[in-house]
């Protein structure tokens, strides 16, 4: 058996620095799975005032108590937040549960950062989805977090690495997993089928914009996958089992 | 300019060092023997603390750095999270901090541990992962390449 701890102290560096999102994330890890999440979020808006939506800005007027949220997942016991900062009279952990939303409600989450994911094809599936909302941008893994909750609407969130399509000509062709986690769309029923919607989509993308062959046989979209890349996120074990589950319906 | 932004930067490495410091204090308390795996050492940390000169940036930042995390670890507890009502199959005693002092003590808090167990503690995450070495952390991702075959 081979486990340990994975502890990114502060993640999202950037975020940090200019006050907007950052993460303190610890995982561990038991035979290459994640039992355990737990990702500080000091300023996401607390689970006590969730009417605070704006989580991309901090405010140096507002009460650092309304802002920060811990988030919690245990193997198969489910994933909760709690409040960094507890009101004298204690204040209740809430079971998160993944937000159903319609797909004209989505909107997608991304990075911050240009340099981190390919914001222009993310726009582009976006637009091919029919969805409408503009992009909720914040740093670091805080992003799983508002993922779960539903923070700003969001529901998908979707990484394509910046150099997809790019690297086609330097032999064997550039291969990255697409890592994909959006809610149970209520149209598309399951995660399962949402992926294998995206994904036709997104063959139809690569067939369209380039005139290479389609990008379907370079492209891996799976939670499996997904789940062993990055796999410290409260939201992916909410993701994955329930991915599982309809999997098997 | 550069001054607010080496603040900036100065206020990062304390925050980064200091996590990792409250961090692996508690979990080398909790379970002593699990390895860990953090993106930073203390060796920087060290460097500084042992220069003769006293009043180089660094030191400070080592000074600093043990300041914030006795703090953390020494404050008293936090109210305690009851769990809710639909919650109750959830996991059980994540109140922060919470617990009896004998509790508090198995996890390290209570106290102050001083630099040269809190340097200890950060260097507690130079496991270097599985079969194929060290994992990569870096402060945007993390990614375990060793596993994702």
């Amino acid at each position: 058996m081979l486990g340990f701890w994975t502890l990114d102290p502060i993640d999202g560096t950037k975020g940090f620095l200019r006050g907007g999102q950052y993460a303190v994330c610890l995982a561990l890890l038991v035979d290459a799975r994640v039992e355990l999440g737990v990702i500080g979020c000091p300023n996401l808006p607390s689970p006590r005032f969730p009417q605070t939506t704006n989580t991309t800005k901090d405010d140096d007027d507002d009460d650092e108590h309304d802002r920060g949220a811990l988030f919690i997942a245990v193997r198969g016991q489910g994933a909760y937040q709690l409040p960094l900062h507890p009101s004298p009279s204690g204040v209740q952990q809430q079971r998160l549960t993944m937000p159903r939303l319609a797909l004209h409600e989505l909107a997608f989450l991304e990075s911050y950062e240009k340099a981190h994911a390919a914001l222009d094809t993310n726009a582009l599936v976006a637009s091919r989805l029919g969805v409408r909302a503009q992009p909720v941008r914040m740093d670091s893994q805080a992003k799983y977090a508002a993922l779960v909750r539903g923070d700003g609407g969001g529901g998908v969130y979707l990484r394509l690495p910046v150099a997809f399509g790019k690297h086609d000509d330097d032999g064997g062709g550039y291969q990255e997993k697409i890592w994909v986690r959006g809610c149970v769309v209520s149209r598309v029923h399951s995660l399962f089928k949402f992926k294998c919607f995206l994904h036709r989509r997104i063959t139809r993308l690569g067939r369209s914009s380039s005139k290479r062959p389609a990008a379907s046989s370079r492209i891996i979209v799976g939670v499996r996958s997904t789940l062993a890349l990055d796999a410290r996120s409260v939201g992916i074990l909410v993701l994955s089992r329930r991915g599982r589950r309809s999997m098997r319906r | 300019m550069s001054l607010s932004l080496s603040l900036s930067l100065s206020k990062l490495k304390v925050a980064d060092y200091a996590a990792q410091a409250v961090i692996n204090t508690v979990l080398s308390h909790a379970f002593p023997d699990d390895p860990i795996i953090g993106e930073e050492d203390a060796s920087d940390l060290r460097a500084s603390s042992s220069s003769s000169s006293s009043t180089t940036g660094g030191d400070a930042l080592c000074a600093r750095v043990v300041e914030l995390a006795d703090d953390i670890l020494a404050q008293p507890p936090l109210p305690s999270f009851p769990p809710s009502p639909e919650s109750e199959s959830g996991p059980t005693g994540i109140g922060i901090g919470g617990g009896d002092g004998g509790e508090r003590a198995e996890w390290g808090l209570g106290r102050r541990w001083g630099a040269e167990a809190l340097l200890k503690a950060i260097d507690r995450g130079k496991y270097a992962g599985g079969r194929t070495g060290r994992a990569f952390v870096s402060s945007l991702l993390v990614m375990f390449f060793f596993f994702d075959k």
